[in-house]
C-alpha cells in the first residue's frame, strides 16, 4: 500500500504522455463496450428463444386456414395452439411504421414473458378495437392508454376502407427484452370480421409443447399433417428461428471479435510503447531504488503496477461511460439501436479482464528490463 | 539555402534518425493501420449493398397497390393487371405486346454452405415479357424455364452460396419438385440471388388468385409521369407507381445507413485512439531530437522548417499505416461473396473508400503532429542545445 504514491509519481512524471495514453485506452474500451454490447445483444436473443415454443408458418409464403389449429391441438405433447396474423401499416406518416399482431386470450399462455392477463385479452376482444402496446412503442409515438390510433394499411375492410382504428387499452412489456420490445396486440376476432378478403386465415400458429426435447419431433408431426394439403406448413422452434435469423445478418461474432482483436492489438503497442519510453527515461532512478534496497522483483512489480494502474483506470473510465453515459444518449435512435448498446455487466467484467491482460503483456518487457538492470552500469549512465 | 531547401534538409535529417525511434514510430503505423483497416472492412459490406441496390434503371418502374411500402404488402388483381398493361407510356415488347411483368412470389428455404443454417430465398414468378422488362437477364448455363412446367432458373450467386441449387437439381416448391433448368446473370443486381419461374404456373401452384406487383418497362424515363398520371386518374385502379431506382434506394437506405454508421463509429473511435498514440509518438520524437533541432535552429534554420519536418514525419508514418490497413482490408474482403439477409452481397473496397480512409489518417496525423511540431520549433535554443 505504501508504494501507491510511488506508482502515481512514476505515471505522473510526464503528464502529457500519461494523459494521451489514458485517453487512447479509454476510447478503445468504449469501442470494446459497443462491440461487446452488440454481440451480447444478439446472443441474448438466441439464449432467450425457447425450444418449447414452435412457429408454424405457411411453407411457401401466404396464410394458412385457421382450421389447422384443431388438428395441431390434438397432437400428443402440444399444450397451447395460438393462431396469430400480423397487420402492418403506418400512423399519420409513412415513416411511422408499426404492426399489430392479432391474437386471442391463448396468447397469454403462448407468450408468458409478456406478463399479460387473460382478463386483459378478453377486454381487447370485447372492445373489438382495443390493443395492448409495449412501453417502447408507447414512448416512440407518445401513445397513452385511452388514445385512438388510426393505422393506414393496404388491407381492406368490409366497408372498403383501408384505415383501421385502434384504442390503446393497456401498456405492457416483453420482460425478456424490457424497454426495447416493439409490439402491439389486437383482437383476431375483430380483425377477421372486419377484413374484406382472406377471412379465416392465419399467418402463424404459436405452439407450446410440454417437452422441449421433442421440439423437432413435434415439428415434423405438424408438418406431416399438412404435407399433402394445398397449403403445407413449415414448423421450427423459436430457438432455431432465432439462430437462423441472427446468422442471416452475417456472422456477427466473427465481425465483432475481429474488430475487438484489432483494437486490443493496437492498444498493446500503444501502452507497451508508453511503458518502454517511460522506463528508458528512468533507468538511473530505478538504479537508485535498487541501491537503497528494492529487490529485483520489487522494481519489476513497480513497473507492472504502473502499467496495470494506467490500463485499468482508463478501462474503467471507458466502460463506465459505455455503461452509464451512452444508453441515455442513444435513447432516441431509430430501430433497436439502443437495445444493442446496452452493455451487460458480464461484458464490463470481460473488458476489465482485457485491460488487465493488456497491461501485463505491455508492461512485461519494460518490467523485465528493470529487473535485470545492472546497478553499477545504470548509475554510471552506460 | 531557400525555405524549401531548409524543409528538405530538416525532414531528411528527421527520417534518417527514424531508425533509433523505430518502436515508437510503429505505434503510429499500427494504430492508423488498425483504424483504417477496420473502417474499410465495415465499409466493404456497405459498398456491396450499395452496388447491389444502385442498379436501378430509370426506364423501369413498379406498380404496387396504394399505400404499399414494399412488394410483399402489395396485391393486384388479374383484371387490374390488364388495365395497367393498356395504360400509356409503357414500351412494347418485340411481339408488340406491352412490356410488363405481373409477378407473384414464394420462398424456398435453403441451407447456407457457409454455416449450415437455413435462410429464405425469394422465388419470383415473372410474366412472359420478362426479357423485355429486364433485358439484362442472360442465360449463363442451360435454358429458360417453360411456362406450365415446374421449371425454374436461378441467379448465378445461388449455386455458390447455398446447398442443392445446381443445374438439374430438384427444388421443393409448391405442389412438388421443380427442376433447375438454367442459371442466369442479371448485371450484378439483387435478382442474381433469386429464383425465377413462370408467374402463371407459380400462381396456380400456390392457388393465389391475385398478383403481387407489376413491373413495367417505360418508353423512356420521361414516360414515367405519363404512366403515373394515367394510373392515378383511372378510377378502377388504386395503385401507385415507383421508379425502380427510388424503390431500391428506399429498400436499401436503412441497411446502408446502419452499416455506414457502424463503419464511422468504429473507424472514428479507433482513429481517435490512434491519434492519441500519434501525439505521444511525435512528442517523444521531438523530445529525443531536442538537441538536434536546437542545433539546426542555431545554425539558422527557421522554426517553420522544423514544424514542416515534424509534420512530414507524422504524416509519412500515418500514410504508411493507412495504406497497409487498406491493402489488408482489400485482400481480406474485396470480391468476397457473402449471404446477407437472403441476398448475396459482393463485398467491395473501392479506390474512393481507400482514399477516404487514407485522408482520414492524414487528418488525424496532422492533429497528432502539429502540437509537438510547434513545441519543437518554439523551444528556447540556448537551454535545449545544452540538454543531455
Amino acid at each position: 500500500m505504501k508504494y501507491i504514491p510511488l506508482v502515481f509519481a512514476g505515471l505522473w512524471r510526464k503528464p502529457t504522455r500519461t494523459v494521451f495514453t489514458f485517453l487512447s485506452v479509454m476510447v478503445a474500451f468504449i469501442l470494446f463496450g459497443i462491440l461487446a454490447s452488440i454481440e451480447s445483444g444478439f446472443a441474448h436473443q438466441i439464449a432467450i428463444a425457447r425450444l418449447d415454443r414452435l412457429f408454424v408458418d405457411a411453407r411457401f409464403g401466404g396464410n394458412m386456414p385457421i382450421a389447422y389449429q384443431n388438428k395441431i391441438a390434438v397432437l400428443p405433447g402440444v399444450t397451447v395452439v395460438e393462431p396469430t396474423i400480423g397487420l402492418g401499416g403506418y400512423w399519420k406518416d409513412r415513416t411511422n411504421g408499426f404492426g399489430v399482431t392479432m391474437a386471442d386470450e391463448r396468447y397469454v399462455q403462448a407468450r408468458p414473458e409478456y406478463h399479460l392477463t387473460t382478463a386483459q385479452m378478453r377486454e381487447i376482444d370485447r372492445s373489438r378495437t382495443g390493443i395492448v402496446i409495449s412501453r417502447k412503442l408507447s414512448e416512440r409515438y407518445g401513445w397513452k392508454v385511452g388514445d385512438r390510433i388510426p393505422m393506414t394499411s393496404t388491407t381492406r375492410q368490409v366497408d372498403g376502407s383501408t384505415t383501421w382504428m385502434f384504442d390503446v387499452k393497456f401498456i405492457t412489456d416483453n420482460y425478456d427484452f424490457p424497454d426495447v420490445a416493439m409490439f402491439a396486440l389486437g383482437s383476431y376476432k375483430y380483425f377477421d370480421e372486419a377484413r374484406a378478403a382472406d377471412k379465416g386465415t392465419v399467418g402463424r400458429f404459436l405452439v407450446r409443447i410440454a417437452d422441449p426435447n421433442r421440439a423437432a419431433a413435434v415439428g415434423r408431426a405438424i408438418d406431416n399433417l399438412f404435407a399433402n394439403s394445398p397449403q403445407p406448413t413449415r414448423t421450427m422452434s423459436e430457438k432455431a428461428n432465432a439462430e437462423a435469423g441472427t446468422a442471416s445478418i452475417g456472422n456477427i461474432t466473427f465481425f465483432t471479435r475481429s474488430i475487438i482483436s484489432a483494437v486490443l492489438f493496437m492498444l498493446l503497442f500503444l501502452t507497451g510503447n508508453t511503458m518502454m519510453q517511460s522506463v528508458r527515461e528512468r533507468i538511473p532512478e530505478f538504479a537508485v531504488l535498487k541501491t537503497i534496497g528494492f529487490s529485483d522483483t520489487g522494481v519489476l512489480s513497480l513497473v507492472l503496477a504502473e502499467a496495470v494502474t494506467l490500463c485499468v483506470l482508463a478501462g474503467v473510465a471507458g466502460l463506465t461511460l459505455m455503461k452509464f453515459v451512452v444508453p441515455p444518449l442513444v435513447k432516441g435512435l431509430p430501430g433497436n439501436a439502443d437495445a444493442l448498446l446496452r452493455m451487460p455487466w458480464s461484458a464490463a467484467v470481460a473488458g476489465l479482464g482485457f485491460a488487465l491482460l493488456t497491461a501485463c503483456i505491455a508492461g512485461f518487457f519494460p518490467a523485465l528490463r528493470v529487473k535485470r538492470l545492472n546497478v553499477v552500469d545504470a548509475l554510471a549512465g552506460r | 539555402m531557400g525555405f524549401f531547401g531548409q524543409i528538405g534538409t530538416v525532414t531528411k535529417l528527421g527520417f534518417s534518425t527514424l531508425r533509433s525511434r523505430l518502436g515508437a514510430s510503429l505505434v503510429v503505423v499500427i494504430g492508423m493501420g488498425c483504424a483504417v483497416g477496420a473502417f474499410l472492412s465495415v465499409m466493404s459490406l456497405s459498398a456491396g449493398v450499395t452496388s447491389a441496390i444502385s442498379r436501378g434503371h430509370a426506364d423501369r418502374a413498379l406498380v404496387m397497390s396504394q399505400g404499399a411500402q414494399f412488394e410483399g404488402a402489395s396485391s393486384i388483381s388479374r383484371t387490374n393487371v390488364g388495365t395497367i398493361a393498356d395504360s400509356p407510356g409503357i414500351a412494347k415488347a418485340a411481339d408488340g405486346r406491352p412490356a410488363v411483368s405481373a409477378e407473384v412470389s414464394s420462398n424456398l428455404s435453403v441451407v447456407k454452405k457457409s454455416d449450415g443454417l437455413f435462410t429464405y430465398l425469394e422465388v419470383r414468378g415473372v410474366g412472359p415479357e420478362i426479357l423485355s422488362v429486364r433485358p439484362e437477364i442472360h442465360m449463363l448455363q442451360g435454358r429458360m424455364f417453360r411456362p406450365g412446367k415446374f421449371e425454374v432458373i436461378v441467379g448465378r450467386n445461388t449455386p455458390t452460396l447455398y446447398e442443392g441449387i445446381g443445374l438439374g437439381d430438384k427444388l421443393a416448391l409448391p405442389q412438388g419438385d421443380w427442376t433447375v433448368v438454367g442459371i442466369f446473370e442479371s448485371g450484378g443486381d439483387m435478382l442474381e440471388s433469386a429464383i425465377l419461374t413462370d408467374a402463371e404456373t407459380l400462381a396456380s401452384a400456390l392457388r393465389q388468385p391475385a398478383y403481387r406487383s407489376v413491373w413495367v418497362k417505360l418508353q423512356s424515363p420521361a414516360a414515367f409521369a405519363t404512366l403515373r398520371q394515367a394510373l392515378i386518374s383511372n378510377p378502377a385502379l388504386s395503385v401507385e407507381l415507383t421508379s425502380e431506382s427510388d424503390y431500391l434506394r428506399r429498400e436499401g437506405a436503412n441497411i446502408t445507413t446502419i452499416l455506414k454508421v457502424i463503419a464511422y463509429v468504429v473507424g472514428g473511435i479507433m482513429g481517435l485512439g490512434a491519434m492519441f498514440g500519434a501525439l505521444n509518438t511525435m512528442y517523444s520524437a521531438v523530445s529525443n531530437r531536442r538537441v538536434e533541432i536546437a542545433t539546426l535552429r542555431a545554425l539558422g534554420f527557421r522554426g517553420s522548417a522544423v514544424v514542416f519536418s515534424v509534420l512530414a514525419e507524422s504524416l509519412g508514418l500515418a500514410v504508411l499505416g493507412a495504406v497497409i490497413g487498406a491493402v489488408f482490408a482489400w485482400a481480406a474482403f474485396a470480391g468476397h461473396l457473402q449471404s446477407f439477409g437472403g441476398i448475396a452481397i459482393r463485398l467491395g473496397v473501392t479506390p474512393g473508400m481507400a482514399v477516404g480512409g487514407i485522408l482520414f489518417a492524414v487528418f488525424l496525423a496532422f492533429i497528432g503532429g502539429i502540437f509537438p511540431a510547434v513545441k519543437a520549433a518554439r523551444q528556447p535554443i540556448a537551454t535545449a542545445i545544452r540538454a543531455t
